[in-house]
């Protein structure tokens, strides 16, 4: 009897411990964040009638029957838990050291210890939060020990957005002259450049362009250790994170913080159009770029049409005409820092004009795509209030019929008057507006041109139907699904 | 860390040359990268602890080195030593045309060397010039097999261009078995003796009086960079032992002239055509180009190219400002970043041969 009720107890307990770890890794292992999702999504309250009816059971002796319907009840309640779950190594690592500790519990009675799970869960956790800690603690070593022997490079990117179009674009300027080593993809944390420098980081790399990430506050602090930079460039600054931050001008101080870790004589550029970007540093030379006043860089007489975008560039003394196929005012920010960059690095003028007029906007970010009559401009991928804005911008000036379609941003707050802004915007720049009801972020927008979907698919089926033979460009926004389109 | 496995020997004629090329190499290195020697002799590995002309003066076969496919690391005594790639730095036939470079290839573990196409193409003296594109003395090629079925064509050639020739294996490092022919008669008796050697067999006009004029190409970055061109002042064609036997202390004999003291337009045709050949070709790495300069008709021939020149031609480099220590720096440098692009490439595509062939398709009779 006592093996069954022993195995019992593990399998229960491993079931939970997995439904708890998937919840945890959607809620970026944070177990604040964790606590506060529980009780919101009323799980605690589910635990608590769970444990005084196996309290109750005790009295009643009838454990097994308790033991089963209450299984039953966490199967209930999780059902839905245990899909799209991400078998990562720090999930395996915890599953490991919660299967090592769990014998403990056999010390306890068989009731007392169903009571015990989230004693066990969190010790768990902290115990391979901890392993976790020494193996960082190596690789941060490691990584030490490689930038000492190969010296390359530095440059060292963060801001709230653009980050990895801007790294892109530094990486198509340099690549021909420099052996350039770049972070992949998205890969922002500590973990994923620590990674970066560990495995793809080779004795012939010249140039380390690194994405930094910035989320909470005092995140820098982990960076300074391993980075000593050469040059270093904000992007812009916005109200992402704002929740883990707290305040805006905690973001602003954080990223600038990023200045803070160019070494002495190396080269900080700074984008004027921002008004919070200011360097701190004093210790390193200052570049400005501008996309509307004077500065190192700068550009005007800005053309738009539907294929290209033309202006005219100023290098420090120098004035190019130049044409690029990059849209959207925050694009030719992100341009005019990577042509910092490579005019810093001494990239050859000629070359570097010659890189702007093919450099091309990645899938989902602003990109373009012909489909029969429609213009479809994706821009799935961003998710931030300033980037929706410009890309309306880009939307208003299309001449045919003009679609926009939007679930709303995600992750973010805006004060209604950012919101009343957005809602005007979005009225003047756009014939029909179709609002994919996955959040409830436009319930309140209030103009006529609007129409209500309850998914993706369903608004593309509305518009084959109605508007397939009509010219139209279809901006589409914020983080949909990237299977749509075919 | 940056360990990088330095092969040399092999069991080519030049097989000396290519020890003396490692010693100056291990000698005069201090660079980024750490070199650990690896000697190749009688088709096996040996790990060289001390690196001194006495340890090759009676060779002990002690600390032998296997390589393992997919591993970037060997065994010394039980003891893993991890490395990111090797270099080859042996001269001659087996070596020099791709058969390292394959083996390893094969192996899957990261070569620094040019791949097995151009390779091959530089080893072969007559593959060069033809796809070189590049003016030549006026020769033929042949065969082992071409000394029977074909011997009239042969003699037909020799006298179009004719006599005094010169006989040399095709496929033969140095200046072994070059041979001077007079006239008709000697011809045959002579490709035979020739053919003990090689059995492909180039023939090419005799000059009477030229200079050997040679450059050295280094790849970097997508371009060629090239070095100080040297003259080789001698009237007749060097022999093997002219080259290597005579002399006592140094490889490097012949009385040469560096840098060579010719006009500025003859000059920039060197360096023009060397870079057109190397791009040609698509060389990487090192290479030396030897050039037959015609005194009397004041034209300029190519004559060979040396995809691992012995001691790298760093004298060369010594004069352009490239360091040893910069010179093989570079080349390791764009070995690893080519190795890392060769890992971009596609290999595998799935293939539903197999799994479309069902079991009524017949094998076999």
């Amino acid at each position: 009897m006592k093996i069954v009720n022993i195995l019992c107890v593990f399998i229960c307990f491993n079931y939970l411990h997995l439904c708890f770890l998937n919840i945890l890794q959607k809620q970026y292992y944070s177990l604040k964040r964790l606590f506060i999702y529980l009780t919101q999504n009323k799980y605690l309250q589910y635990e608590i009638i769970i444990s005084v009816f196996i309290i109750l059971s005790i009295f009643l002796k009838i454990q097994i029957i308790s033991f089963i319907l209450a299984l039953c009840f966490y199967f209930f309640i999780f059902k839905d838990k245990l899909i799209k779950f991400k078998i990562t190594k720090r999930i395996i690592r915890n599953i490991l050291v919660f299967n090592v500790i769990l014998p403990i519990l056999f010390i306890f009675d068989f009731c007392k210890a169903t009571l015990m799970f989230y004693f066990f869960f969190i010790i768990s956790f902290l115990i391979s939060l901890l392993i976790e800690k020494i193996i960082q603690k190596r690789y941060i070593n490691q990584a030490k020990c490689k930038l000492k022997n190969i010296k390359p490079l530095i440059i060292v990117i963060t801001g709230s957005y653009g980050k990895t179009t801007t790294k892109n674009f530094i990486y198509e300027m340099l690549n021909k002259d420099y052996r350039v080593c770049i972070t992949k993809s998205s890969y922002n944390t500590l973990n994923g450049i620590l990674i970066t420098i560990n495995n793809d980081l080779k004795p012939f790399h010249e140039i380390l362009l690194l994405e930094i990430g910035l989320d909470k506050k005092n995140g820098i602090k982990k960076f300074e250790k391993i980075i000593n930079a050469d040059i270093g460039l904000v992007t812009k600054i916005g109200k992402q994170h704002l929740s883990t931050f707290k305040t805006f001008n905690n973001i602003i101080n954080e990223k600038n913080k990023l200045f803070g870790l160019i070494k002495e004589k190396g080269c900080a550029i700074l984008n004027i159009d921002d008004k919070n970007i200011n360097n701190p540093n004093l210790k390193v030379i200052n570049k400005t770029i501008s996309t509307n006043k004077k500065a190192n860089y700068y550009i005007d007489n800005i053309e738009y049409d539907e294929q290209e975008t033309r202006f005219l560039l100023h290098m420090e003394m120098k004035e190019y005409q130049c044409k690029t196929y990059l849209h959207g005012n925050h694009n030719l920010s992100n341009l005019l820092l990577s042509i910092a960059v490579a005019d810093i690095l001494n990239v050859n003028h000629s070359y570097i004009i010659q890189k702007i007029a093919s450099l091309e906007n990645i899938e989902h970010r602003l990109s373009y795509k012909k489909q029969n009559n429609w213009l479809i401009i994706d821009d799935s991928y961003n998710s931030n209030y300033e980037g929706f804005l410009s890309s309306c911008d880009l939307l208003s000036k299309m001449k045919n019929y003009k679609i926009l379609i939007s679930p709303g941003l995600i992750e973010s707050t805006l004060t209604n008057k950012e919101k009343d802004i957005m809602y005007k915007k979005i009225n003047v720049s756009c014939d029909l507006f179709c609002i994919i009801e996955k959040n409830d972020f436009f319930k309140d927008y209030p103009f006529e041109n609007q129409r209500r979907f309850n998914s993706f698919k369903e608004c593309i089926e509305y518009l084959n139907r109605n508007y397939y033979e009509i010219k139209a460009s279809i901006l589409i926004e914020n983080d949909l699904p990237d299977i749509f389109i075919k | 860390m940056n360990n990088i496995i330095l092969i040399f020997g092999g069991d080519s004629v030049e097989h000396e040359i290519s020890i003396i090329t490692a010693l100056q190499i291990f000698k005069q290195y201090n660079g980024k990268y750490n070199l650990i020697p690896i000697y190749l002799k009688k088709s096996k590995f040996y790990f060289i602890s001390s690196m001194e002309i006495s340890t090759f003066k009676n060779f002990k076969y002690k600390n032998e080195v296997q390589f393992e496919a997919n591993q970037n690391y060997f065994k010394l005594h039980h003891k893993k030593i991890n490395f990111l790639g090797v270099w080859i730095v042996s001269h001659g036939k087996k070596c020099e045309d791709g058969s390292i470079y394959s083996y390893f290839n094969i192996l899957n573990i990261p070569v620094i060397s040019q791949d097995q196409y151009v390779s091959a193409i530089c080893h072969d003296k007559e593959l060069a010039k033809k796809i070189g594109k590049i003016t030549t003395l006026p020769y033929f090629s042949l065969f082992r097999n071409d000394i029977d079925n074909k011997l009239d064509e042969i003699i037909k050639k020799a006298n179009k261009i004719g006599y005094p020739l010169i006989i040399k294996p095709c496929r033969l490092g140095s200046s072994v078995g070059i041979k001077k022919v007079n006239n008709s008669n000697e011809l045959v008796d002579k490709i035979k003796e020739t053919l003990y050697l090689d059995n492909k067999i180039i023939v090419e006009k005799y000059l009477n009086n030229f200079e050997e004029l040679n450059i050295a190409i280094l790849k970097n970055k997508a371009k060629y960079l090239y070095s100080e061109i040297e003259k080789i002042k001698k009237g007749s064609i060097l022999s093997y032992n002219d080259k290597y036997m005579n002399s006592s202390k140094s490889m490097i004999k012949e009385e040469k002239e560096l840098p060579a003291v010719i006009n500025e337009i003859l000059r920039n045709e060197i360096i023009k055509k060397s870079i057109e050949l190397c791009t040609n070709l698509n060389t990487s790495g090192v290479v030396r180009i030897d050039y037959l300069y015609d005194k009397d008709k004041k034209k300029l021939y190519f004559n060979e190219i040396n995809n691992i020149p012995g001691s790298l031609a760093y004298y060369l480099f010594d004069k352009v400002n490239i360091k040893i220590n910069d010179l093989i720096d570079i080349i390791i440098d764009n070995g690893l970043e080519e190795i890392e692009n060769n890992k971009m490439l596609i290999e595998n595509y799935k293939d539903n041969v197999l799994k479309g062939t069902n079991n009524s398709v017949k094998l076999f009779k």
